[in-house]
């Protein structure tokens, strides 16, 4: 049997000491960017961890691919999404008076939030008039968000996430690690130690029977809770509508069972009508789990109406903004499109290599890249732009046709240049972005010196003649290094090039994290000149002129 | 916050981007092609005529006829696909038949649904308490060949418990209710939105996670067994 995977945090340390990979800087304060550090490198060295993200995102992608094959000119239907979304944006203060409006016309309560701390004194509020002592919770990003379940456990209410994800992740303590999938980075052993642990038995490490003891355990919360706490897809203006959209049926049961029903949904979750709801439902199933449609699709209208067999007897709607308002009229915008289904997650190469606790956020993948500096603030979150590759692959599966590597790129230029001045967190900015004035400075003269050599032919040249002559240190030299480090390692393919893998001296700051290809003997130009001619004696090139 | 600044402030800031000019909402609001193969005769036309007042597709030298058993297949195959199963029955009877069969078979003791739909037959097994139930049946409203889902409108004595807490739920469905996509169905809730009830759900197969180290467990909160009868003369 595999040894249990512990938390990545918790774990950090040790992995990355056995593995021999040098911490890039002594954690010495904790921030979040030394966690970030910690986090993505104990991942990058779990290699166990790797295979399976690198497997669950491969299934993934394959029934993505299947679900949009399935449907059809899919990419007409990301237009009309984007369309949607963008639409709904640029009258959101229309939108949102308007499902306020119905919502109550439905008999809910509809409350404002304009930060976190609004929101959960408001529900935690609710929670102590009705005296409630059990809460079950749906899965809901934004509650998450704003620390929902703190403040309802302080009231003396029990909290139990109800998603199966959500679950065996609230159980074990940790953040929700994918968006749609918040344990996809667990393991069967691991899951079987914290069901049975939770069960007070030992379960067998069979998915149907571990499946089979969270529903005895759930039901029997549903069952008996006062409060369901649940988020919202959409919200249709129109009509006053939330819509869920949910695989296991705990959304339904959370929404049905309890005498209160509250909705926590970020601001910008809304539709115009019920037509424009289409496309969303249409693709947001396609491009979360790659599926045609959930299992449920629940649309709530006000709370249960005069003669109803069942469904709660009091319904609140908590809008949230929680910064969402800042972002909205900057060019930033365009992340608001979002309809969190989690498909950047599941192609981005950096999500699959440092996983997703290494966003430290309720949102990971490249949406949460850039969604967490957007909400939280550059301060604390400025490193999280720089953790992609721009590769555009996030772009490509975004449903709601969110330019994420636009706005990463956007992201980035505004770390930088606020990094110019005095930063309020210098330890919290990324190492690949200059931090203080000095190294400010070092950067620039780094920068126009190469620009000072590339743009001259003869000093390239001349460079490169030096860069050959390194060769032989860079390959083998041990210097004054040796006696602390283990000597330089070098690697040559079965074509002749070499490359470094572990360099001395500062190179090692570089081959720690990447390969670095020794610079080639001669240069293509010398090549070039000194190039055989037999066989074509009327032949004329660049090289002539230099014989 | 109070509502009318929290309105104001959000209006402020997405004023500060509208120069870029109006955004449409596009339309249609599906892709063309869609919005072309939904043209077709008996497609897509939002309705608002409630439950039961067309008659089965009849039509002159079977095209229609021919139109709707394509369309049932597909229900049936994509239902099948979502874990489902979907059985054609020619009338209410034949339904009810398979219901007590089923429940004879399987060795029941108690099935729920909406007092409305307690069929005679289901009299010594029935139970309104949809919590300690084997089996629950409900009526379904609408048919989605594309998605082979099924959707219900709780109200009154039309619970929700029915086709969730039970292990095994069934659906009865008028062949007559299903149609192509699931935008057929909103186009009509869209055109019925006056009398909405408090919950409409669409239901397609049986609860499902992946959350178990990726494999598919059924029957998760919900039921893990899915039983559809269409019924032809309705």
């Amino acid at each position: 049997m595999r040894r249990p995977v512990d938390s990545p945090r918790a774990a950090a340390a040790p992995t990355a000491r056995a593995s021999g990979v040098r911490p890039w800087r002594a954690p010495a304060a904790d921030t979040p960017r030394t966690r970030f550090d910690a986090v993505a490198r104990a991942t990058v060295a779990d290699r166990p961890l790797h295979e399976w993200l690198d497997n669950y995102q491969a299934v993934q992608q394959g029934w993505h691919k299947w679900a949009h094959d399935d449907l059809g000119e899919a990419e007409a239907w990301r237009d009309t999404v984007a369309a949607v979304r963008r639409h709904t944006l640029a009258h959101l203060d229309r939108y949102l008076a308007e499902f306020a409006a119905n919502v109550e016309r439905a008999g809910g309560h509809v409350f404002f939030a304009a930060d976190a701390e609004e929101a959960r004194e408001y529900v935690a509020g609710v929670a102590r008039r009705k005296g409630v002592r059990r809460v079950v919770k749906a899965k809901s990003m934004v509650s998450e968000e704003i620390g929902l379940d703190a403040a309802l456990a302080a009231t003396g209410a029990e909290v139990t996430e109800t998603d199966l994800g959500a679950y065996i992740a609230q159980l074990a303590g940790e953040r929700p690690y994918h968006i749609t999938g918040p344990a996809v980075h667990m393991r069967l052993p691991r899951i079987r130690e914290i069901l049975s642990r939770a069960a007070g038995e030992e379960l067998p490490e069979e998915p149907d029977a571990l499946a089979g003891s969270a529903r005895r355990t759930l039901r029997d919360r549903f069952l008996t809770a006062d409060l369901g706490v649940s988020g919202a897809n959409f919200g249709v203006a129109s009509t006053g509508t939330v819509v869920l959209v949910t695989n296991e049926g705990n959304g339904r049961m959370t929404t049905t069972l309890p005498w209160t029903h509250v909705v926590v949904m970020g601001m910008e979750r809304l539709v115009p009508d019920w037509r424009s709801l289409e496309p969303l439902l249409v693709m947001l199933p396609r491009a979360g789990t790659g599926e045609r449609i959930t299992s449920y699709v629940s649309a709530i209208t006000g709370p249960r109406r005069e003669g109803d067999a069942d469904g709660p007897e009091e319904l609140h709607v908590v809008i949230v903004d929680n910064g969402r308002s800042r972002i909205l009229g900057t060019k930033y915008q365009p992340v608001l499109q979002c309809i969190r289904c989690g498909s950047c997650a599941d192609f981005c190469p950096v999500y699959r290599t440092m996983g997703g606790h290494a966003y430290d956020s309720v949102y990971t993948g490249p949406i949460g890249a850039v969604l967490a500096p957007l909400l939280d603030g550059l301060e604390g979150r400025g490193h999280l732009p720089f953790a992609s590759t721009l590769c555009g692959a996030c772009d490509d599966a975004c449903p709601a046709r969110v330019p994420l590597s636009d706005l990463l790129l956007e992201l980035r230029a505004d770390v930088a240049a606020g990094a110019a001045g005095p930063s309020p967190d210098a330890s919290a900015a990324p190492s690949t972005v200059p931090a203080s004035g000095a190294e400010s400075t070092m950067w620039a003269f780094g920068f126009k010196g190469f620009a000072a050599v590339a743009t001259r032919r003869r000093l390239w040249d001349a460079a490169l003649c030096v860069a050959s002559g390194l060769r032989p240190i860079l390959g083998s030299a041990r210097g004054r290094d040796a006696g602390r480090h283990a000597a330089s390692r070098l690697e040559t393919a079965a074509s002749g090039r070499s490359r470094l893998l572990r360099g001395p001296g500062v190179v090692r700051a570089w081959t720690d994290a990447r390969d670095l290809p020794l610079p080639a003997p001669a240069s293509f130009a010398r090549l070039w000149r000194r190039r055989p001619r037999a066989g074509s004696p009327t032949s004329s090139g660049p090289g002539q002129k230099g014989r | 916050m109070d509502r009318d600044v929290f309105i104001a402030r959000v209006a402020a800031r997405r004023r500060l981007s509208a120069a870029e000019g109006d955004v449409p909402l596009p339309s249609p609001v599906v892709p063309p092609g869609v919005a072309a193969s939904r043209a077709e005769p008996g497609a897509g036309q939002p309705p608002a005529a409630p439950p039961g007042a067309t008659g089965p597709a009849a039509g002159p030298a079977g095209g229609p006829t021919d139109d709707r058993d394509r369309l049932l297949e597909l229900f049936a195959a994509r239902l099948r696909e979502a874990g489902g199963e979907a059985a054609r029955v020619s009338d209410r009877g034949q339904a009810q038949a398979a219901v007590v069969a089923l429940a004879r078979e399987r060795g029941w003791t108690g099935v729920s649904c909406a007092p409305s739909l307690r069929w005679p037959a289901l009299d010594d097994l029935w139970t309104e308490d949809p919590r300690c139930a084997d089996f629950g049946l409900s009526e379904a409203e609408w048919g989605i060949a594309e998605t082979g889902s099924v959707v219900l409108r709780h109200h009154g004595d039309r619970g929700r418990g029915h086709s969730l807490l039970p292990p095994v739920v069934g659906f009865v469905l008028p062949a007559s209710r299903v149609v192509p996509r699931p935008g057929d169905v909103l186009g009509r809730l869209h055109g019925a939105a006056a009398s909405l009830p408090a919950c409409v759900t669409f239901v397609t197969g049986p609860s499902h996670s992946g959350d178990i180290a990726g494999v598919m467990c059924y029957g998760v909160h919900g039921p893990a067994e899915v039983r559809v009868w269409l019924i032809d003369d309705e």
